[in-house]
């Protein structure tokens, strides 16, 4: 039997039932959370976004209309809890990548490991380095494999803006990487906005 | 060659997201361009990078932490009010009490640090009642905490007796016998003075004697057939568990829910 539609399962709890939320939570919980530790870039803070934006759901999708995607709005919440985090904090320079949750490396060998985590560490740090609304961007495109039509919803910006903002976030992540030079074209480093 | 008037088309460029002529027009410019192909390059290679970062994924305890968090934000003024609805309505005598043999050398578990401070008293709420409860009720804020539907997921070799008019929630219930070092820890209980450091003394307890890692849910102080007693609701992969601790007499009481 097919897995349940979003719309079907949000008829359903609409209705009183309660383990189609649950189904929800199963559903959207991994993408969710791979987006927060992205933008926010600690274990404990995307936990807490990852709460918010299913408490925020089961207070909100009785009301939910259906004008965007289920999973549309719940990316979109994930986003913009991530980003109010970042910016209540502060900026914040993280600790390594020991911070960041993965999941588990399927037993590659331990000069692969090393040599991986090496990169993923720097990569990891480089994306601290870089706006957070950049971060946002690469994170929903680049690392969660959604299309630019997919971005703009969810960012509920225009096509062409998330064509800039992706470009200049990759900007400034080449140049805190070493892969491009300040005398380059010069990526702007504040709000993408 | 054409002029690299748009920058941004580039990463646009690479993504396979240009129409044509836009497409056709990089082509033609990026041969006479060193500057748009070191930047072409090096979004290349930023992407590659990016391509290092091992995918998150939340463990567990994140998931049981946000199942906890649902858990707790559904209004608890209702459950009080259903569970004592529920004391009132079903039938007494319902449930088996089954003892379980205890042999705390195998059963011993190990908690990691992480697992033992999020089980500490001070992070999870402290529900206080006047309520009474008894095991029927104790069942029934059981059911009403983990949100399960009455009469789903209940394996029917656990159903209470068939002439009984059964509760379809109910999972399991039984009478747990404390070991020597469990004794000798409720039986300091009556004299600490905090009940934060109380119910600490419980959940040390209760985890000593599972195998199982627990996600506190919810911890309350509460009157169990009519003595003080400790609530403690944890949660882990399949099943919401009550534990009743009466402050007199070391009785403890557990009540299993599937998920």
């Amino acid at each position: 039997m097919n897995p349940p539609e979003d719309s079907e399962l949000l008829e359903r709890f609409r209705a009183g039932d309660t383990t189609a939320f649950a189904q929800i939570v199963d559903r959207y919980e991994r993408r969710v959370f791979a987006i927060a530790i992205r933008i926010c870039r600690h274990h404990e803070d995307a936990r807490d976004v990852t709460q918010d934006v299913f408490v925020t759901a089961m207070r909100s999708l009785g009301s939910f209309r259906g004008d965007a995607q289920l999973s549309t709005w719940l990316h979109r919440v994930a986003v913009n809890a991530s980003l109010d985090l970042v910016r209540k904090r502060g900026r914040r320079e993280g600790p390594g990548l020991e911070e960041v949750a993965e999941a588990p490396a399927s037993e590659p060998g331990p000069e692969s490991v090393a040599i991986e985590s090496v990169r993923a560490r720097e990569v990891h740090r480089a994306l601290g380095r870089i706006a957070a609304d950049q971060r946002a961007v690469i994170a929903l495109h680049d690392l969660q494999g959604f299309d630019y039509a997919e971005v703009a919803e969810v960012l509920g910006v225009p096509m062409g803006t998330v064509k800039s903002r992706l470009h200049r976030a990759r900007l400034a992540l080449a140049q805190q990487l070493g892969h491009l030079k300040e005398t380059e074209p010069s990526p702007d480093p504040g709000p993408l906005r | 060659m054409p002029p690299h008037d748009e920058p941004d088309q580039l990463s646009a460029y690479i993504d396979g997201e240009l129409e044509e002529p836009e497409r056709a027009r990089i082509d033609a410019h990026l041969p006479g361009c060193p500057e748009c192909r070191t930047t072409l390059d090096a979004l290349r290679a930023t992407l590659t990078d990016l391509g290092t970062l091992p995918e998150p994924a939340p463990s567990e305890q994140d998931s049981w932490a946000v199942r906890s968090a649902l858990a707790r934000a559904r209004r608890p003024s209702k459950r009080w009010q259903r569970a004592a609805l529920a004391a009132g309505t079903v039938a007494a005598g319902l449930i088996a009490v089954l003892a379980v043999t205890h042999n705390n050398a195998t059963t011993h578990k190990t908690f990691d640090a992480t697992a033992a401070g999020e089980g500490s008293a001070a992070s999870v709420p402290i529900l206080t009642s006047a309520k009474n409860f008894d095991a029927q009720s104790a069942q029934a804020y059981l059911l009403d905490v983990s949100g399960v539907v009455p009469g789903a997921n209940v394996p029917a070799e656990n159903a209470p007796g068939a002439a009984a008019p059964t509760p379809a929630y109910k999972n399991q219930q039984r009478a747990v016998p404390l070991s020597t070092s469990g004794r000798t820890e409720f039986s300091a209980l009556s004299a600490d003075s905090s009940t934060a450091s109380q119910i600490d003394r419980c959940v040390r307890v209760v985890k000593r004697s599972t195998q199982e890692l627990l996600n506190p849910v919810q911890y309350g102080v509460v009157s169990f057939e009519s003595k003080p007693a400790f609530f403690l609701i944890f949660s882990t992969t399949s099943r919401y568990e009550l534990w009743v601790v009466t402050r007199t007499g070391c009785d403890v009481l557990y009540f299993a829910q599937a998920v």
